[in-house]
């Protein structure tokens, strides 16, 4: 019985919402959360145009209609949820099982749905708070399923509107009450003043949460976001496909690999994602964003690998390839020199926005992808080719597995201490003819480092000293060694011509090493959480075989920390350089100025901030045990919108606050013995009993609130 | 009004006793009965001032008659002169002396009623025996008697046939009170013969005038914190300051004002002034010494002070 009159009373229709204020803050609200999802292009086209036309409608209908009782257009909407319902549960029978995360967009379009048939029956407050709730769970949706943040002013609206129906309710309820009657000409400015109050508060709050809280880690325990918007198999399987290189796509001129056209290439198309890669060539990338990557921290994204140098040209010595199949994840084999121990898991997620060769990137070395086509080729080098094309809307994730290397650890994995294996060595140490000074430069370098990993780092240290980094250099010269020209003629290069003389003279040492093309992390967006990988970043580096830990990626030029010695991610990481990023650039050269200022602002602040707490505890200390009750009874009856005139002696300010909204006569009469404790000269005793009254007082109000907001809570339903 | 009184403190419950007597007559008008009765704790004299008919010779009387001492009264006319007020010598056959005959103004309680009907001459009598407490009459100076209330009353300035006191001689009034309308059921009353002059003639006194003397004596020492003296000056000082007076209220002004705070207190049964009594007071002890830069209305310097007290913060 006591449920079901629980049920009628819960099922009761509240008073309608006479507040226009209310009711267009939630509008807004619900509106920015519809938009977001639009914008983000996550629900289908039906809902999303029916939610932007119906729901203002509906809105208005609700309002104008809000005192009636439509119990056709209750029993209409009813059905019509039923129908959604129903709708919703045969989406999801084909899906495939236990696939949480295939669930979310078709959630998102019930929201949706509901939304919009809510809308046009929102009468009371419960109702509006409803929509309210409703449009914060679809940005919940919305940041889950988006990548980037377009959505982000939407939000910051949601955030004002959302507010600003809360406070704006808040106080409407409390005059429900009867309680608090603010002067209506103070109340607007009161109001924005609480909005902003609020907004500040939250702004701070989630600031400080985001600067403190870790990155979101991925855990292998779910199920990964896999897309393939088309499936167009490349020309052979195990072969290398590269749209974005025009007439250089290795699938159309495998046979001709001289015409590797730099005007057919696409702009974000590098050439180094192809059967070869040429360092004479010239011509670097833009800055078109080329994939996202979801991963817990900064690695180098690696497509391919060359083992075999001629002087200007990487090429791979077996390009012959064996098939993975099975269901998702596919197990990926370790191949030539991989470390059989087993390392961290390092779960990324590639979001690719433009299409490009149909290598899977990930950090090296893969053992599990998750990839929608369930079949993929690995090369002998370990990196993996998919059998279809790669484009924009493609999505696989891939788990790495790494090994924790240190500083030390790989000072102690030497190979030229442990030796190196025969297939090792038969593929990674090969060197063409190259001029001598090279290798006398790279033991003249390396003379003093004693294990492989210093001579690594001696090896970047010279060319960090003695070469210019740049991207605009002239061309090689025919003939020319590239690695010669590199150290020893032009002296300045960028990523090819660094790598590859890495490689050169580590090999010239006896170090098994090898060219690894791909992409550096890219920029980590601190909004999303997601490695922003530009065309520009396409890279390529060494990678330096160690006996145990298999192959360790090294670059002078990109900033990616060994993985042992990768703290853990900040949620926030990478906003100082985000905002940095997005300041005009002539902010940029005065930077400097910028933080200087700042610094003094901030100095200034704390020194103003300083003087004021002092000034205030100065003020409470000379206040004496009088003016401090009259403090006390002043702050009670301000929070209860009651602040004292001046001109109110405190009996009678005690006799309007006893009044309402707190009926306590023991204010009145506190205020009273407080006025004769002072006036008449009184003594200690008096005193304590005065202390204890306004604290008792003072806890009363307290509760008193806590009541009434529960009361609120409860009259809401 | 509070109750209960503390019967060891004579003087407030004296003014009790008063304000009980009085109000027994005087019906509807607590609160200006309160300040008459706190002027006259105060040792100081009273104006009634208002428009004829409201009963302020009733309330003169009663308060006379709550006094068992000797009562005096005159009638202002413009032809009376200072001689049928303080008295006169008057040659004695028999003894061949001058033998003075005391005016009615020799009294513990004289009512003086519309006394801007008076000519300035004879106002100006009043000057001395209310400011110095004493009258001279041919050159031999007599002393009032203990204690000693002047109560007066004035009709508004405006009517017709009157000498308005000047500021001299308002200043020498510790209050002015204005009694206004009675309540419309207390008029009521008055009609169906309850109270008013009928039950004047049943008041009894309640005080001998050594009583009262000793209770003026002790209300001049009610305990005044210096934060309500603070409160106090603050006012006077606003109004000191304020654009539209002329002329501030005096340090006898201010005197006069904590005195009435003091019998305004001891009227509230308190042995200490608190700013509540201050602020009370105010309009009645101040307002008729301000001389106003535009408009000299009683009501517009009530106002003005009204506005003061709702602005200066009380402590």
């Amino acid at each position: 019985m006591r449920v079901l009159e629980a049920l009628k009373r819960a099922n009761a229709s509240g008073a309608p919402e006479e507040s226009v204020a209310v009711r267009l803050a939630v509008f807004v609200a619900v509106m920015s959360a519809v938009f977001a999802l639009a914008a983000e292009d996550i629900a289908g086209t039906v809902v999303t145009v029916a939610a932007i036309l119906v729901i203002p409608v509906g809105f208005y209908i609700s309002h104008r209609y809000r005192a009636n009782d439509q119990l056709a257009l209750k029993a209409g909407l009813a059905v019509a949820l039923l129908v959604v319902l129903v709708n919703f549960l045969g989406a999801l029978g084909p899906l495939a099982g236990g696939d949480i995360t295939a669930v979310q967009v078709p959630l998102a379009e019930v929201f949706l749905w509901v939304q919009v048939l809510h809308a046009l029956h929102v009468p009371g407050r419960r109702d509006l708070v409803f929509g309210l709730v409703a449009s914060g769970v679809t940005f919940a949706v919305v940041g889950v399923l988006s990548l980037s943040i377009t959505m982000a002013p939407l939000l910051l609206l949601w955030i004002v509107a959302a507010t600003t129906a809360l406070v704006l309710g808040h106080r409407d309820d409390v005059r429900a009450v009867g309680a608090i009657a603010t002067e209506k000409q103070a109340r607007l400015s009161t109001d924005a003043k609480a909005v902003a109050r609020i907004g500040g508060v939250l702004a701070v709050t989630a600031a400080v949460v985001f600067v403190l809280l870790p990155a979101a880690s991925t855990s292998r325990a779910l199920a990964f976001p896999i897309n393939l918007p088309k499936i167009e198999s490349v020309a052979s399987p195990g072969g290398l496909s590269n749209p974005s290189l025009g007439q250089g796509d290795p699938q159309q001129t495998s046979s001709d690999s001289d015409s590797t056209g730099i005007e057919s290439r696409a702009s974000f198309g590098y050439f180094g994602f192809a059967g070869q890669l040429d360092t004479s060539l010239r011509g670097r990338p833009d800055d078109t964003l080329v994939m996202r990557v979801r991963a817990p921290g900064p690695d180098f994204w690696r497509g391919q690998s060359f083992d075999t140098w001629d002087g200007t040209r990487w090429t791979l010595s077996d390009d012959s390839s064996r098939t993975i199949l099975g269901d998702n994840p596919l197990v990926i084999p370790p191949t030539n020199g991989d470390a059989l121990a087993v390392g961290q898991d390092f779960v990324a997620t590639f979001y690719l926005e433009r299409p490009g060769p149909n290598v899977i990137f990930s950090a090296a070395r893969p053992v599990e992808v998750y990839f929608p086509d369930a079949r993929l080729f690995q090369l002998r080098d370990g990196t993996l080719r998919a059998a279809v094309d790669l484009g924009a809307g493609a999505v696989y994730t891939v788990v790495s597995s790494r090994q924790p290397v240190t500083a030390d650890l790989l000072r102690q994995a030497d190979p030229l201490v442990y030796g190196v294996p025969a297939p090792i060595a038969d593929v990674y140490l090969q060197l063409p003819d190259t001029p001598q000074r090279v290798f006398d430069l790279a033991a003249d370098v390396t003379r003093d480092a004693p294990t492989t990993y210093d001579k690594v780092r001696a090896l970047e240290a010279w060319m960090a000293t003695n070469t210019t980094y740049s991207l605009d250099i002239p061309t090689l010269p025919a003939g020319e060694d590239a690695v010669d020209h590199y150290l020893f003629e032009a002296q300045q290069g960028f990523c090819e011509q660094i790598g590859t003389s890495l490689v050169v003279m580590l090999r010239s040492l006896g170090v098994p090493a090898r060219l690894a093309v791909g992409y550096i992390p890219g920029e980590r967006n601190p909004f999303t959480g997601m490695y922003e990988v530009r065309a520009s970043d396409a890279h390529a580096w060494a990678e330096v075989w160690f006996p145990g830990v298999g192959w360790q990626s090294f670059d002078p030029t990109a900033k990616v920390p060994l993985a042992g010695e990768s703290g853990r991610l900040a949620a926030a990481a990478g906003l100082i350089d985000w905002i940095q990023e997005r300041l005009p650039s002539f902010v940029d050269t005065g930077m400097e100025a910028l933080i200087v200022l700042g610094g003094v602002a901030a100095l200034a602040g704390l020194g103003v901030v300083g003087v004021r707490i002092i000034a205030a505890h100065k003020r409470k200390r000379n206040r004496d045990r009088y003016e401090q009750h009259v403090w006390r009874l002043e702050r009670l009856g301000a929070r209860c919108g009651r602040s004292r005139r001046s001109g109110e002696t405190l009996i009678e300010y005690g006799r309007r606050l006893a009044e309402s909204p707190l009926r306590d006569s023991d204010i009145s009469s506190f205020a009273t013995d407080l006025t004769d404790w002072q006036f008449s000269g009184g003594d200690a005793t008096e005193e304590r009993s005065l202390d204890d009254r306004i604290r008792r007082i003072e806890r009363r109000h307290r509760d008193l609130r806590s009541t009434m907001t529960a009361l609120r809570v409860t009259l809401r339903g | 009004m509070q109750p209960a009184l503390r019967p060891t403190v004579p003087s407030p419950q004296l003014a009790i006793d008063i304000f009980a007597n009085v109000s027994s007559v005087i019906k509807g008008k607590r609160d200006e009965l309160r300040l008459a009765v706190a002027v006259v704790l105060a040792g100081g004299h009273l104006l009634v001032e208002d428009v004829p008919g409201v009963g302020k010779t009733l309330l003169a009387r009663s308060l006379a008659r709550s006094v068992d001492g000797s009562f005096g009264r005159v009638q202002g006319t413009p032809d009376l002169l200072p001689a049928d007020v303080t008295g006169v010598s008057v040659y004695r056959k028999g003894t061949e002396t001058w033998d003075f005959k005391a005016g009615p103004l020799f009294a513990n309680v004289v009512l003086f009623d519309e006394i801007n009907r008076s000519t300035p001459r004879t106002q100006s009598a009043l000057l001395e025996a209310m400011e110095e407490r004493t009258a001279t009459v041919d050159g031999i100076t007599y002393a009032m008697p203990s204690p000693f209330v002047v109560i007066a009353t004035q009709n508004p300035q405006e009517h017709h046939g009157t000498f308005p006191l000047v500021e001299g001689q308002r200043d020498r009034f510790a209050a002015v009170l204005g009694l206004g309308l009675p309540p419309l059921e207390i008029e009521r009353a008055l009609l169906l013969g309850t109270g008013g002059t009928a039950s004047l003639a049943e008041l009894r006194p309640v005080v001998a005038p050594e009583q009262l003397a000793v209770a003026i004596e002790d209300v001049a020492q009610v305990r005044c914190d210096p934060r309500a003296i603070d409160y106090l000056l603050a006012l006077v000082a606003a109004l000191r300051d304020h654009p539209d007076v002329q002329l501030g209220p005096s340090p006898r002004a201010s005197l006069a004002f904590l005195a009435v705070a003091r019998g305004y207190a001891t009227v509230n049964a308190r042995e200490y002034v608190t700013p509540d009594d201050v602020k009370a007071v105010a309009s009645a002890v101040l307002a008729h010494r301000l001389v106003l830069s535009q408009g000299d209305d009683l009501n517009d310097a009530s106002r003005l002070v009204d506005e003061v007290t709702s602005t200066v913060p009380v402590p």
